[in-house]
């Protein structure tokens, strides 16, 4: 009993106990351990991690051709549509989405559609921007124990630089005059910048290019770090924003680019000695780091690209064939001559290149290392495309695009890697793939084209024995067709190298820029057109190239609209300092 | 031995006292006498009644027995005895008092004093010895009713079982009084054994109402609390007690979005939405005290379901009490004989609508036609789907005239008939036992409820080998309780509540929403669901639903929660009167593991191109059952509160004061534990009970802020004035009660959502060890480092501002009743992204900031009239909730079209093109605002309002329309009745201001379309687009048969259902007492009866908005018993 009475006493003082003893320590929950920039940057591991995760922010082309939603065909980039040479799906809703300003309906928050692509472009650089400034103005901090130490920071530095002219020149190629950020904007500062114009940008970007032309080497330390920038990309990028700058489009718009320094700098790559063509065409897009490349995105993400934009029913009847190349590209492909063994441009009123269109024999090599078509041999299978043949036009669900113009890119495609299976079918591609940014045949192409402008065909910049004519022949010789004759006009080669460009490039993100920059936006306008094919009862086939895809280019009536993109009309929203592009300041119309 | 061992440790008069606690809440003081002194020194000078007799009581061991309102406890006087025994001082207390006392034993009756003239005239009587038993209206024996010989000071009480014996004057009425039940007068006209059996009371006065961390007596209740009794909530026979409210509380909004067992939570909000994110909405659940999940809970568990709405209720909850509280409190013993009772029922639960599925002709004609409109040439020539032929053959099959290949080719399946079930089983039971003596109280229940799915099992048609599992949806749940509160000693009580559940949730390893994708995107035509004998058939665009069911495996889902606390209470009368200590720990704890068990199935093609012969095609492979996976996680919660109570009365000044510190902490799973503490404090003051004011105050923290940010505090003041009190109240007689009350004050949320994503630890600023990058020849990975969040030290809680008027009142002698309410909140500090308003070109994402504001206001009334004529007793209840929300900042740019903009507008208010009738030529198309940013249209596809004028239909021509999918306005309508043993109830509930979006149409008049065959005069009338057979490219869009909603229509989501009926029979006592029984009903009952009004079609309206892909909520019709022994 006596216990029991004494409880009470215990009961106030359990209470003082238990109440003093709370403090404010209980709510201290947040996590401890992380990083935060000072740690970082006071550390060389932990800033060389820090600058390792600037290179995730490249987006090359596997992941711009994005296939946004399972079931619908909207959503990758501008650019697989809204060029002559490929199309981006049956139905051109694309291209549609964004003459009709259907694309705002989906705003930049929707899973896909044109206004993601557009937002996320811009978004992704200026992020990587950010990330590049806060680099910049920390590396200093950072203590650098050894000499290696030290030269890697050198380098790193340099790399960074490049990385953030990379980023300028993407946005710059896709909008014009952009905001320049070159600190980092902290939460207190004036969120609204304005855009500014072509040449600062430009300017700017060449500057970024030379510092790191500067503090990079010819090549990287190990092959361990394959795929580190290097002295020669940062140049390379330098002779690709000069080009730009100077082409018609830009100069007309006062950019004051001169195509004499952008053949300087293409002519400072090939004289680096370091980069070669390789023998195969084809090999160029399967061999990793091989000696053509001066910068690309280390195993970039796919997308499921494969499934979506090749072969269709290659993997099971999955796949969709969403990108394809038109009649009009296939034209471009040049034909062997019987009589001269010349090549010359492919003519479809000729019945003798019409019976030898596909003749591996006849046509530019680089038609079958770039696509298939009807009696192509792929994976071991005959290509049947006709009604009724096994990749014919409606011989699977409905879900696949099947062969919509008559032909499939495989470029980047190694047939005989087997990756898997997809419904008990071998799937076959690369399981590692690199998106090339710039190869030494563009180099080439660039100075061509650079050098043709300043003193025509046979010139060359400082004075050297390579001429433009010699550069571009460098290009056809390794792709196996006849040199240019040195009796060209410049007229004529500057048609000759667009071609070649077109070609020789064709699916790397150039075309669509090309057009753009050189001003022949009305080719883009004209009606595009696929192949029909009819197997006869003898076995020949017939082949119909009037009927037209993708039945809604003839709504390309404002040009000025598709030089530029329009800057997504969140952006615009949230800062109402950016003018809108040429073509698309309806849309902002309230 | 145990007895005996207990006989020991308390005497017999502490046991005797315990036993009569329940008189406590007959508002009959109660108190135990523990000294041994028979006489008793009192000198007081000026001191209560009220004050001698608490005196009395604790100098001796005397029990007092007395109703409020026949003694005057209040008056003064002056007291000077020396050592007087009881009676002596008894005598000096009621001298010249309207009172009277008659001492019996220990126990001491207080009454009116009887007029002279009432004694004289009775003539005098035999005495004779009156014994019986006292029910209440459930049948279940009432201890501690007073039963007093009518106009007389004798009387007694009714004895743990409910008997009682008295010896009365021959003749004489007696008058039986207990607690929320009517008082009765008896005649005993020779009977020597009654059975009483009492009729609640519409008066409630003197009710107990559950408030944060404690009771009051609701007429001095100044906060805005509405409640709901078990009886309530047990008659509606849904598994999931969410959805038993609907209807019943003013001011709660309960929308049941979907209905798949185990997963079928309603939509909770109190006094609607007042900020941005629904996740952020939802109120604070707490169960006995405890921040728990109510939803499973057995309904025979649960006592009362309260919600506390304005700031003077919630502020004690201060961080987290923005969205209101609701408490639930369960059950508890009472002393007594151990009271055991045992519930069963049965029933079947079906769609409250299914999707009206097309079969026959019609399907094939509609098919055809929406074939036509999409691949017809420009010239108008038709493509057609289907042949002559083939529609003679689709005809034959129909009617069954077809050869078995072309019933193949075209099934005329209805799939929805032939996946589900009607009649899915639900069955329900439970035992409880309760009961008590002095020492200890308990009340133990153990249940179980089983509820089926809504598909067939379809494993003997199609499944291929032995099936040994379940693939059906099903819900099982095993539940006990134990509630036991242990008197320690006279000051000290320990409480010890401990409930355990187990839920098993079976499924098909098929998701819900995909699954009902399939069911409901088959066509009658396409396919069969098999090939006899061959195999499942696979279907073009989608998977097979039959398989997905029956052959693809099973995911099962088993919950196992324990929930237990430990509450002692100490009462601290030693340091100051009236002080009480207690302390809460409480651990909860649960376990959930789900497996899912994959196995393939094989799929066939016919090749229909082989016209000699049936040829298949195995499409897919099948495999064997595999596990294929298992996810497991465990949260368990430890909440301690320690806290003084104190309740005292000064004269006419009644005085009571809390304070309390408790802290929680929660953990699920690896994530980081989420914490809170706080001090809680409350102080309330009544003066006689007429003018009542009152103090609430909640400072506490939540671990998600700054240090320096993490305390808030929280105040609230109400007052309140009983009008009815008054002097010059008393001549209007019609006015049985009349209060009038306000409060203000300010509760916080610290739940921060941004995008439906839970924010936490919002100031913490970090990089990441995140990101890297694949470098050389062997693309090796190197981890990368990149900047985190950036913080925001600024964060900090949600702070709603309320202010709240209301009139509680009853009139002709409480018969009918009114409660009305008038709320306003400004809601601020909301925590909103900055992603909108804040440029990309800063390459970060700005901290989320508390930008947000918003205004919520509306009303409450509750009407109910409860009156008996003869013995048929019955009840009128309304209640109507009306609440507005606006939006005054968020994050939103001011460059944004004006009828975009969200900010006036309300929270949720869909944003949409409207339709404006249907293009009726390819002129009209033609002179038409351009739609083509929508697709390109067609003659009979819907035509959009140019909103603003621009000739061209695109984004900037969506504008603000509807309303939320949150109603703005829902009210409960419910009467019931008894007569004898026959007792019903009957509740309509219904919600208004709401509307849908449905990618689904929810129009079925597509027979009233627009016939692409017939001339525009003929299409005059039609009430729907042209249809559409591809919803995806191009113009389809516009109008597509699957993707309707989406353009321009929002539904009205009004509707009126009728929500509940019961019927019950109480069995004669006659009839069962013989067997031992003292209770039995058989009951009746059904839930989402009818839905009597609304605008729907295939979907229940208390669905979400969406794609329509949910598994659907049910009826339930169900019957069941339940019996007391």
């Amino acid at each position: 009993m006596n216990t029991i009475k004494n409880i009470k006493w215990l009961i106030p003082f359990i209470f003082a106990t238990l109440i003093t003893s709370c403090s404010e320590d209980f709510l201290d929950r947040a996590p401890t351990s992380a990083l935060d920039q000072q740690k970082v940057f006071s550390d060389f591991q932990l800033t060389r991690k820090y600058q390792i995760d600037l290179y995730q922010t490249l987006r090359g082309g596997f992941s711009e051709f994005r296939y946004g939603s399972y079931s619908t065909d909207w959503g990758y980039d501008l650019i697989s549509n809204m060029d002559d040479h490929c199309m981006g799906s049956k139905n051109d809703n694309s291209t549609f989405e964004m003459i009709t300003g259907g694309w705002m309906n989906r705003g930049e928050n929707a899973n896909w559609g044109c206004a993601l692509e557009v937002a996320q472009n811009w978004r992704n650089a200026y992020q990587a921007i950010r990330a590049i400034n806060i680099f910049l103005e920390n590396y200093k901090k950072t203590p650098l124990a050894t000499p290696e130490e030290q030269a890697e920071m050198k380098s790193m530095v340099g790399e960074a630089y490049f990385l953030r002219a990379h980023h300028y020149f993407e946005l710059v190629k896709r909008w014009g005059g952009v905001p320049l950020v070159y600190k980092v904007v902290q939460p207190n500062d004036d969120q609204r910048p304005i855009r500014q114009n072509i040449t600062d940008c430009i300017d700017s970007i060449v500057s970024d290019c030379n510092k790191g032309v500067d503090l990079m080497e010819t090549g990287v330390a190990s092959s361990d770090w394959l795929g580190r920038a290097t002295k020669g990309a940062a140049m390379g990028l330098k002779a690709r924003a000069l080009l730009w700058g100077a082409s018609p489009y830009w100069s007309s718009h006062g950019s004051g680019m001169k195509y004499e320094d952008a053949a300087k700098a293409a002519l400072d790559v090939i004289n680096l000695n370091v980069y070669h063509l390789m023998p195969n065409y084809r090999d160029v897009f399967l061999v990793p780091f091989n000696s053509e490349v001066i910068y690309c995105q280390n195993s970039a993400p796919k997308n499921m690209w494969d499934l979506y934009m090749w072969v269709p029913n290659f993997l099971g009847g999955l796949t969709y064939g969403n990108f394809q190349p038109t009649q009009e590209f296939v034209d471009c492909y040049e034909i062997k001559d019987p009589v001269t063994g010349q090549y010359v441009n492919f003519d479809t009123n000729n019945p003798d290149h019409i019976a030898n269109m596909y003749n591996k024999n006849r046509r530019d090599p680089r038609f079958n290392q770039s696509m298939i078509y009807n009696g192509a041999n792929w994976q071991g299978i005959t290509c049947e495309y006709y009604t009724g043949g096994n990749l014919g036009y409606q011989t699977v669900g409905s879900l696949a695009n099947n062969f919509y113009t008559g032909y499939c890119f495989t470029k980047y495609w190694d047939e005989n890697v087997l990756v898997g299976t997809v419904n008990g079918v071998p799937r076959k591609g690369n399981p590692q793939l690199n998106w090339i940014f710039l190869r030494y045949a563009d180099i080439l192409l660039m100075y061509a084209e650079a050098q043709n402008q300043v003193g025509g065909p046979n010139s060359s910049a400082d004075g050297s024995d390579k001429t433009a004519l010699w550069a571009i022949n460098q290009v056809r010789e390794r792709a196996g067709i006849s040199d240019l004759p040195s009796s060209i006009s410049q007229a004529d080669f500057d048609v000759k190298l667009r071609n070649e460009r077109s070609i020789e490039l064709c699916i790397e993100d150039q075309r669509f820029f090309d057009v753009r920059r050189w001003g022949i936006g009305e080719e883009l306008a004209r009606d595009l057109h696929k192949v029909m094919c009819t197997k006869n009862l003898d076995g020949t086939f017939t082949y119909d190239f009037s009927q037209t895809v993708g039945p809604l280019r003839k709504h390309y009536d404002n040009l000025d609209q598709y030089i530029l993109y329009p800057i997504n009309i969140e952006e615009v929203q949230r800062n109402p300092n950016l003018t809108q592009n040429p073509g698309w300041q309806d849309i902002l119309r309230n | 031995m145990k007895n005996n061992a207990k006989r020991k440790l308390f005497n017999s008069t502490l046991i005797r006292s315990l036993a009569l606690l329940i008189v406590l809440f007959a508002q009959v003081v109660l108190s135990g006498a523990y000294a041994q002194s028979p006489t008793l020194t009192i000198q007081e000078k000026n001191v209560t009644v009220r004050e001698i007799l608490s005196l009395i009581e604790k100098g001796s061991k005397v029990v007092f027995f007395y109703t409020d309102k026949d003694v005057d406890l209040n008056r003064r006087l002056n007291i000077n005895l020396v050592n007087q025994p009881v009676s002596k001082v008894l005598d000096e207390v009621f001298k010249n008092s309207i009172n009277t006392f008659k001492i019996d034993g220990n126990q001491v009756y207080i009454t009116k004093k009887l007029k002279q003239v009432d004694e004289k005239v009775k003539p005098a009587n035999k005495i004779i010895k009156i014994s019986g038993i006292v029910t209440d209206d459930k049948s279940q024996s009432v201890i501690g009713a007073g039963i007093m010989i009518n106009g007389t000071s004798k009387g007694t009480v009714t004895e743990l079982d409910g008997k009682f014996s008295l010896e009365a004057p021959e003749g004489s009425q007696l008058k039986i009084s207990y607690i929320g039940y009517e008082t009765q007068l008896v005649s005993i006209e020779g009977k020597t054994s009654l059975t009483i059996s009492l009729n609640k009371s519409q008066k409630n006065l003197d009710e107990v109402v559950v408030v944060g961390y404690g009771y009051q007596k609701k007429e001095s209740v100044v906060g805005a609390i509405s409640s709901v009794n078990a009886s309530d909530i047990i008659q509606t026979p849904v598994a999931n007690i969410s959805n038993a409210l609907n209807g019943r509380l003013p001011g709660l909004i309960a929308m049941q979005r979907q209905g798949e067992p185990g997963r079928d939570d309603a939509e909770i909000y109190i006094r609607g939405k007042s900020t941005l994110e629904g996740a952020a909405a939802t109120p604070l659940i707490l169960v006995d005290g405890v921040e728990r999940s109510f939803t499973e809970l057995d309904a025979n568990e649960i006592e009362t379901i309260s919600i506390l709405k304005d700031a003077s209720a919630t502020a004690v909850y201060g961080v987290r009490g923005a969205n209101g509280v609701i408490l639930v409190t369960t059950k508890r013993g009472t002393e007594g004989p151990a009271k055991i009772q045992f519930s069963s029922q049965i029933g079947f639960q079906n769609p409250t609508r299914k999707p009206i599925f097309r079969v026959g002709i019609l399907t094939a004609e509609l098919f055809q036609e929406a074939y036509y409109n999409d691949n017809k040439n420009a010239d108008g020539t038709g493509k057609l789907f289907y042949s002559n032929n083939q529609l003679a053959a689709i005809h034959r099959s129909v009617l069954g005239t077809a050869t078995p290949d072309e019933k193949l080719l075209y099934p005329n399946n209805n799939w929805y008939e032939e996946l589900t079930q009607g009649n899915a089983p639900q069955q329900q039971y439970n035992l409880n036992v309760s009961g008590g003596n002095k020492a200890i109280k308990y009340f133990i229940s153990g249940g179980y409820l089983s509820q089926g799915g809504a598909f067939k099992d379809l494993s003997s048609q199609y499944y291929v080998g032995q099936k040994n599992y379940n693939s059906n949806y099903t819900f099982d749940r095993y539940n006990f309780r134990s509630n036991v509160d242990i008197n320690v000693t006279k000051d000290f009580t320990a409480t010890l509540n401990l409930a355990g559940r187990l839920e098993k949730i079976n499924s098909p390893n098929v998701t819900t929403e995909a699954l009902y994708s399939y069911l409901y995107g088959m066509s009658s035509l396409f396919s069969p669901i098999a090939y006899p004998g061959i195999g499942f058939a696979e279907l073009p665009n989608s998977e097979n639903p039959a398989a997905q069911l029956t052959q693809n495996g099973f995911r099962n889902q088993t919950k196992s929660n324990i929930e237990s606390s430990i509450i002692l209470r100490y009462n601290l009368d030693f340091i100051t009167k009236g002080l009480k200590a207690r302390a809460n720990v409480s651990f909860d704890s649960q376990f959930s593991y789900s497996s899912v068990y994959w196995e393939g199935y094989d799929t066939y093609k016919r090749d229909w191109s082989n016209t000699d012969q049936a040829v298949y095609l195995q499409a897919r492979k099948g495999s064997a059952l595999s596990f294929t996976g298992e996810t497991y996680w465990n949260t368990n919660k430890q909440y301690e509160e320690f806290g003084l109570d104190y309740n005292r009365t000064f004269g006419k000044h009644n005085i009571t004061g809390l304070v309390l510190y408790n802290q929680q902490e929660y953990r699920n799973g690896a994530n980081t534990p989420y914490v809170y503490q706080g001090l809680v404090g409350r102080t309330t003051y009544n003066y006689d009970k007429k003018y009542l004011a009152e103090v609430n105050i909640g400072y506490n923290g939540s671990e998600n802020f700054a240090p320096g940010k993490r305390f808030g505090f929280f105040p609230a003041i109400s007052l309140g004035w009983v009008v009815s009190e008054e002097k010059f109240m008393k001549k209007l007689d019609f006015i049985s009660f009349l209060k009038i009350r306000g409060s203000y004050g300010e509760v916080g949320n610290d739940k921060l959502y941004i995008g439906g994503v839970e924010q936490r630890f919002l100031y913490y600023n970090d990089y990441a060890q995140s990101g890297g990058y694949r470098f050389g020849s062997n693309y090796l990975w190197w981890d990368g480092i990149m900047e985190g969040r950036i913080g925001n030290n600024d964060v900090t809680w949600e702070r709603a501002k309320k202010s709240n008027i209301g009139v509680e009142a009853n009139f002709f002698n409480s018969k009918l009743g009114l409660v009305m309410d008038l709320f306003n909140e400004d809601r601020s500090n909301i925590l909103i992204s900055q992603a909108n308003t804040v440029p990309k070109t800063g390459g970060a994402q700005l901290p989320a900031a508390n930008k947000g504001v918003t205004n919520n206001h509306g009303f409450e009334v509750e009407l109910t009239h409860r009156n008996n004529i003869g013995k048929f007793n019955y009840f009128v209840k309304g209640n109507y909730t009306f609440a507005r929300n606006k939006i005054i900042s968020i994050d939103e740019p001011t460059s944004i079209t004006p009828w975009q903009r969200q900010e006036g507008r309300p929270i949720g208010q869909p944003i949409m093109y409207e339709c404006i009738g249907l293009f009726k030529s390819v002129d009209d198309i033609a002179s038409s605002p351009s739609q083509l940013a929508i697709g390109v249209p067609i003659v009979g596809d819907r035509k959009y309002l140019d909103y603003n004028v621009d000739g061209v239909i695109n984004t900037l021509d969506r504008f603000a329309q509807g309303y939320s999918n949150i109603p703005e306005i829902s009210y409960g309508f419910s009467f019931g009745g008894n007569y004898k043993g026959f007792d019903f109830s009957v509740l309509l509930q219904g919600v208004d201001h709401v509307s849908l979006t449905f990618w689904k149409g929810q129009n079925n008049n597509e027979l009233g379309r627009w016939n692409p065959f017939l001339t525009a005069e003929q299409n005059a009338n039609a009430t729907y687009p042209t249809l559409h057979s591809n919803s995806g490219s191009g113009g389809a869009i516009n109008n597509s048969v699957t993707s309707f909603g989406v353009f321009g229509n929002v539904y009205n989501g009004a509707y009126l259902k009728l929500k509940n009926v019961e019927i019950g029979y109480s069995l004669p006592k006659s009839w069962i007492k013989s067997i031992g029984i003292s209770a039995v009903r058989i009951y009746t009952n059904g839930v989402n009866l009818a839905i009597l009004k609304d605008y729907l079609i295939f979907f229940d309206p208390e669905s979400g908005s969406g794609a329509g892909t949910f598994y659907p909520q049910m009826r339930v019709i169900n019957c069941g018993f339940n019996i007391t022994f």
